[in-house]
């Protein structure tokens, strides 16, 4: 069994009459250690199925596994279990929380789990070592989101998904912040899932997901990876 | 306004109802506590004035050390300023009830004008004999029963009433009493228990003691206004009243001297006739001693007369009686002449019969001889022949012989004999012829003799008749001397009489001379002794009732000053946080909006109207419920002190405008300052997300020793609290308020329960006081101690009596304790602050706390207090004790006849029972024990005060309701505003892999932090809070002690925890909800 499955994941969204199938029959395999990315359109069912992945939403029917665990039938506080334990989180919009320094931040998700790196090092390792202490209002949008980098990796989690990490961000930003997923994921061992719009980003994965309208549009293996700093969007 | 945005103000409304509510709610806590704290004075102030009003309460009630008469009422009654003056009298008397329980009752005269009767139940009197009782002392039982004024009242008392049983036809409130006070009286336990109200006709009295008097007065009861108008004429009506009664005066002292000039003339004048009396009686006296002795003369002369007639008479008697001898003696003389004539003549005839018997006789024997001769002759011749014969001595023996010779001899001695007889037949004869002759001569002489003695005889008769005469007049004479002597003795004792009576009357003239001379000495005395008459013209202010009325409904007053600016204080925060987070969260869509083209005033106008309609609701609401409920609620409490009338509630427009005003300012007046701010933002930096607040190291941090203590988490709520300042500052001051409020409640009710217990079982800690009419004795507590020794822990006689204590503004009524010896120690424990208090010395006094406080005075004062009229001597306060209703004092017994001058009389009984008592059954032994007059129970009183005090819960029920309804406002309004500020926090959280527990735990942390910086604060705030609320209620019967149970403490704080917590459990449950996919989404 691969490292992720999804066995005939289908969601359904129900307000009032009006159902959205969000995602139709997902099936898919993701190995472990793999850069992956899952592109789309706007209202594919990338979301959705970053959603039901990380264990923020569950799914109408079908089967999820991580690591030969079946996430799909865990129940709310296993569910927050694993996302605690075994999801890593970068959002598009940092999502740091802006009361707390940088270190801090890393520090709030890093407390929660058995085997947490260590903060400082992390940021060190993203390149803050010198902004540890600054709030998130006093960095720039690249810094935070490496602080939300940061965040995610200190929690040595079993996957580290990311939603659009350079969608807030500026050209260069975006590439040094891809750069950095890569890098990061290379050097841990970790599998990393980036979902974007942006098709550029495929060169750079392991492995490409293309959904649309809800369905699995493709499944392939990158064979030419090309070096973050080489794409062009 | 146009209809789309018309229904996007709706839309908004409906769609943040939470938010919109917050607003509504804690305007109208606000405006509901300020309305209701103010119109609670000014609804019981009406509620007092309409009655007073209504009942035609008096506003001067005069006195006069001389009474009033009904001219002189009606005189007064004609002064400028006065509209109706009436007369009334009174009576204190003690009454005892079926179950012989005594009790002292004020009977009133009932005024038609003034001071008008409420009735509550049956009806008024109609008759002189039926008498209204007190409606707040009894019960409709006691209509148609009777009051019998007691046989224990003084014979004064008894004779101020016209009867003996009055009976009760209703149950009346009186203007007199708006309160429970009754007053004091002289008599009895020296408190007024009811009053009673009966027709003057009720009343044998022949003045008036009061005037009641209605003036001429435009102002409502309980204002300056009134109280200037009231003093403005005063003086007037008082100098009006001075002249009625000084007229009086100066006529009655003009006749009192022309009285005195009268006594003085009219005893001159007396003391002269009786003198002169008294000298002809004399002259007369002695007039009658003169006639006297010549009457006494004349007696003696009328005696000598008297005596000498009588000696007349007497020897006239004796001559009588000789006479009578003699005339007795001739008689018998003559009588016996007589009889020796008729013997004569008898011996006479005898002597003729004899002598011709013998005649015969002799003749016969002559014959008879000259026959016998013959024989004789023979017979001699025989005998002769036989002598012859010579027989000698034989013949002797011859018998024939011897018959020979004896007839012979026979016969010679019958011739011899008739010779004899012969003679003497001649003799006879001759003798009988000289007795013839005799005997005639002797008749003649007889018959002269008897002549003699017929005539002699009527001599005599007359001589006799004569003297009989003679008899009788001296009789007579005899018995007028007699009448003359009674006469003269009679005269004698008049005579004596009379001068007992002249000395008699000569001594009285002297006494009573002396006496009207005293009298009129006395009259000039009391003349000059008389005082003027002293008018006494006393105001509303002297009513109990009245008086302390309106300090009592200025308690809430006190209150309604720091209330309302807290929580307008706090409704302007929450109405600014919230509209400032509200205008926060649409900055996308202000932008939006006035990128279409919307004027800034329009869309403020949405916010302004958003959070103006919810204010303006929320204050309409509040002041109808708060103007209602509040009044109501502190009225009810006030029952128990003020129960005379329902509450009149009083709308006050200018209130409500004020409230709405101070309402549209906190709510539209921060929305505005709020959304100027957004709108002085240009639309395109309106529709780009605003830059997330900085974060900022707080000053805590820079104790390292403490921050690196913290765990993160906390770190991350300490960072918090202080992140916001405004929410920060509204939670803190929302919480304290609402701690603070609650502590005061549970304080209040502390405060007003302690007095029960700190007054029933710590001060006075007897549990029965039984009272009698006579001295208690040492064997009657024997008695007790015999029966129920076992139950009884401690014992005390004493007297409880009532003094007055004079201080500048008044005076109070003291009940004082007199006891002899320490046992009093056994059943009041004279203590202040845990030390116990000495007991007093001669000459010392021990008085309570509160009387301290009136009459401020310390250990070492000297305090004088008066009974009845007359002031004691002054007595050093030798302790202060801690005390909590009414007020004691406490003296010994030496002292007590040493320096009130009364003698001590214990018939007061204080026992201490043990735990568990059947303290009913010893109360019913005691009162069935000889004498007994009042028992009181502790425990009933405790019962009957707890319930008085309960009605207290109403205010503390009420202060707590509006605590809790702060703290839900307030945690609820920020809980809303942090959830819907910081959602994506709260996401990325959850995304991050916190436990909703965990959630929870990082948003309300600071929330529980900003509780607990709050209850804090809210301790002291509630202390002082109580404290100020304790200092404005002041009832004058009770005296709370200023002290909050830790217990009260603990509870509030667990209270104020609940409010949280529960508020906690509601937000959880909405941080739950919180979708975890909102963290993915961009900022809005």
């Amino acid at each position: 069994m691969s490292f992720i499955e999804f066995q005939n994941v289908n969601k359904i969204y129900q307000s009032g009459d009006v159902k959205v199938h969000a995602l139709k029959d997902a099936t898919f395999q993701i190995e472990q250690g793999e850069n992956c990315v899952i592109v789309g359109q706007s209202g594919a069912g990338k979301t959705t199925l970053l959603n039901i992945l990380g264990g923020m939403d569950t799914l109408t029917d079908g089967k999820i596994f991580l690591d030969g665990a079946e996430v799909s039938a865990f129940r709310k506080k296993e569910l927050a279990n694993y996302r605690r334990n075994d999801i890593g989180f970068v959002f598009q919009f940092y999502n740091l929380i802006p009361n707390l320094t940088a270190l801090e931040n890393v520090e709030i998700a890093s407390q929660l789990c058995k085997e947490p790196l260590d903060p400082s090092t992390i940021l060190e390792e993203v390149g803050l070592k010198e902004r540890m202490n600054n709030f998130p209002a006093q960095l720039s949008g690249g810094e935070q989101q490496r602080v939300a980098i940061a965040r995610a990796l200190a929690k040595n989690p079993k996957l580290l998904l990311c939603d659009e990490p350079t969608g807030a961000l500026d050209y260069q930003t975006g590439k040094a912040i891809l750069k950095l997923l890569q890098d990061a994921s290379r050097k841990n061992g970790m599998t990393v899932l980036i979902i974007t719009h942006n098709s550029a980003l495929t060169a750079m994965a392991d492995r490409v997901i293309r959904v649309k309208s809800g369905t699995i549009a493709e499944v392939h293996k990158n064979q030419e990876i090309v070096p973050v700093e080489q794409i062009e969007w | 306004m146009k209809k789309a945005f018309r229904k996007n103000i709706f839309r908004t409304i409906k769609k943040s109802l939470g938010r919109y509510m917050a607003i509504f709610a804690i305007i109208a806590l606000g405006v509901g506590f300020f309305s209701g704290l103010k119109s609670s004075k000014p609804a019981m102030i009406k509620t007092g004035q309409e009655y007073v009003r209504e009942q035609n309460l008096y506003d001067y009630r005069l006195i006069s050390t001389w009474g009033f008469n009904d001219e002189e009422i009606s005189d007064i009654g004609k002064l400028e300023g006065i509209e109706t003056a009436e007369g009334a009298v009174w009576e204190d008397f003690i009454y005892i009830n079926e179950e012989g329980e005594e009790s002292c009752l004020k009977a009133l005269s009932i005024t038609e004008q003034v001071n008008q009767l409420d009735v509550t139940a049956g009806r008024m009197p109609e008759a002189a004999d039926e008498c209204v009782l007190d409606a707040s002392r009894y019960t409709q039982d006691m209509i148609g029963k009777k009051i019998t004024i007691s046989s224990e009242n003084s014979e004064d008392t008894r004779d101020s009433f016209v009867y003996d049983t009055y009976t009760v036809t209703g149950l009346v409130r009186s203007p007199l009493y708006l309160n429970m006070e009754r007053g004091t009286t002289t008599i009895g336990k020296g408190k007024i228990d009811a009053f009673v109200f009966m027709p003057k006709d009720g009343f044998s009295f022949d003045y008036y003691e009061e005037v009641y008097v209605c003036g001429d007065t435009q102002s409502a009861a309980f204002t300056e206004a009134y109280q200037n108008e009231i003093d403005g004429l005063s003086e007037g009506i008082e100098d009006g009243v001075t002249t009625v009664i000084e007229e009086r005066y100066q006529k009655e002292i003009a006749d009192a001297r022309a009285e005195i000039a009268d006594g003085k003339q009219e005893l001159s004048e007396k003391t002269q006739e009786a003198e002169q009396e008294l000298l002809d009686a004399k002259t007369e006296l002695e007039e009658g001693e003169t006639a006297l002795a010549e009457g006494k003369q004349e007696l003696q002369e009328a005696k000598d007369t008297l005596s000498e007639k009588e000696q007349e008479l007497e020897e006239g008697e004796t001559a009588l009686a000789e006479g009578e001898n003699a005339l007795a003696a001739a008689e018998q003389e003559a009588a016996q002449g007589e009889q020796a004539l008729a013997e004569g003549e008898a011996q006479y005839q005898q002597g003729l019969t004899q002598y011709q018997a013998g005649l015969t006789a002799y003749e016969q024997g002559v014959a008879q001889l000259e026959e016998n001769r013959s024989q004789y002759e023979q017979a001699k011749a025989q005998k002769e022949q036989l002598e012859s014969a010579g027989l000698g001595d034989a013949l002797n023996q011859n018998e024939a012989y011897l018959a020979l010779k004896r007839a012979v001899e026979e016969f010679e001695a019958s011739e011899h004999q008739l010779q004899e007889t012969k003679t003497q037949l001649d003799e006879a004869n001759q003798k009988l012829t000289e007795s013839r002759v005799q005997l005639d001569a002797s008749r003649a002489q007889l018959t002269a003799g008897r002549q003699q003695i017929e005539e002699n005889r009527a001599k005599l008769n007359e001589s006799r008749t004569q003297l009989a005469e003679g008899k009788r007049q001296l009789t007579e004479a005899q018995e007028e001397i007699k009448q003359a002597e009674q006469e003269i003795t009679e005269n004698e004792q008049t005579l004596a009489d009379g001068w007992k009576e002249y000395e008699d009357g000569v001594a009285k003239l002297e006494s009573e001379t002396a006496e009207a001379e005293q009298e009129i000495a006395d009259a000039e005395e009391e003349l000059a002794d008389v005082e003027e008459p002293k008018v006494y013209v006393l105001n509303r202010s002297t009513n109990v009732g009245y008086a302390s009325f309106e300090g009592d409904v200025s308690i809430v007053e006190g209150v309604a000053k720091i209330f309302p600016v807290f929580f307008f204080l706090i409704a302007a925060l929450v109405c600014s946080t919230t509209m400032t987070r509200m205008v926060d969260d649409e900055r996308t869509q202000i932008g939006t909006l006035r990128a279409l083209g919307y004027t800034e005033r329009a869309i403020l106008s949405k916010y302004m109207i958003y959070s103006g309609s919810a204010a303006g609701l929320g204050a309409a609401i509040g002041y109808f419920l708060g103007s209602r409920l509040f009044p109501m609620a502190i009225w009810t409490a006030y029952g128990m002190l003020y129960g005379f009338t329902d509450i009149t509630i009083v709308d006050n427009v200018w209130l409500f405008l004020l409230s709405l005003l101070v309402a549209l300012l906190c709510s539209a007046g921060t929305t505005f300052a709020a959304c100027r701010l957004e709108l002085t933002h240009t639309p395109a930096d309106l529709i780009r997300p605003k830059a997330p607040a900085a974060g900022k190291r707080i000053l805590l941090e820079k104790i390292p020793v403490f921050w690196k203590r913290l765990k993160f988490l906390h770190k991350v709520s300490a960072r918090n609290v202080f992140r916001f300042k405004k929410r920060m500052i509204m939670m803190i001051l929302g919480i304290a308020g609402c701690t603070a409020l609650v502590i005061a409640g549970f304080g209040v009710k502390d405060s007003v329960s302690n007095i029960v217990n700190d007054q029933y079982d710590e001060i006075l800690q007897y549990d029965i006081s039984a009272t009698y009419t006579k001295e208690v004795t040492d064997r009657v507590l024997e008695e007790i101690e015999e029966q129920f020794g076992n139950d009884i822990t401690g014992s005390a006689v004493l007297q409880e009596t009532s003094a007055d204590a004079p201080y500048e503004n008044g005076s109070k009524t003291v009940t004082l304790m007199v006891s002899d010896g320490e046992e009093i120690s056994q059943c009041v424990n004279f203590h202040l602050n845990k030390t116990q208090v000495e007991l007093p010395g001669k000459g010392e006094i021990l008085i309570d706390n509160r009387l301290a406080d009136v009459l401020s005075l310390k250990v070492g004062d000297e305090v004088t207090l008066r009974v009845g009229d007359e002031e004691t001597k002054p007595l050093k306060v030798s302790g202060i004790f801690e005390n909590y209703t009414y007020y004691y004092a406490y003296v010994t017994a030496e002292t007590y006849e040493e320096y009130f001058g009364e003698s001590f009389e214990p018939k007061t009984i204080y026992l201490s029972l043990e735990e568990g008592a059947e303290q009913y059954q010893i109360a019913s032994y005691l009162s069935d024990m000889k004498n007994a007059s009042n028992m009181t129970v502790i425990e009933d009183m405790k019962t009957r005060v707890q319930n008085m005090m309960e009605s207290m819960n109403y205010i503390v029920a009420l202060i707590i309701c509006c605590a809790a309804a702060l703290a839900f406002i307030v945690l609820f309004n920020l809980g809303n505003i942090n959830i819907s500020e910081r959602v994506r926090e709260i996401a990325t959280l959850k995304v991050l892999g916190f436990y909703p527990r965990e959630t929870g735990a990082y948003v309300f942390r600071e929330n529980m932090v900003l509780s607990i910086l709050g209850i804090i604060l809210g301790i002291p705030l509630g202390k002082l809070l109580h404290r100020f609320v304790m200092l404005q209620i002041k009832i004058d019967m009770v005296s709370f002690e200023i002290n909050i149970r830790p217990q009260s403490y603990l509870y509030s704080v667990i209270a104020v925890l609940g409010f949280t917590l529960c508020v906690d459990i509601i937000m959880r449950q909405k941080i739950n909800k919180i979708n975890m996919a909102e963290s993915l989404k961009s900022i809005e």
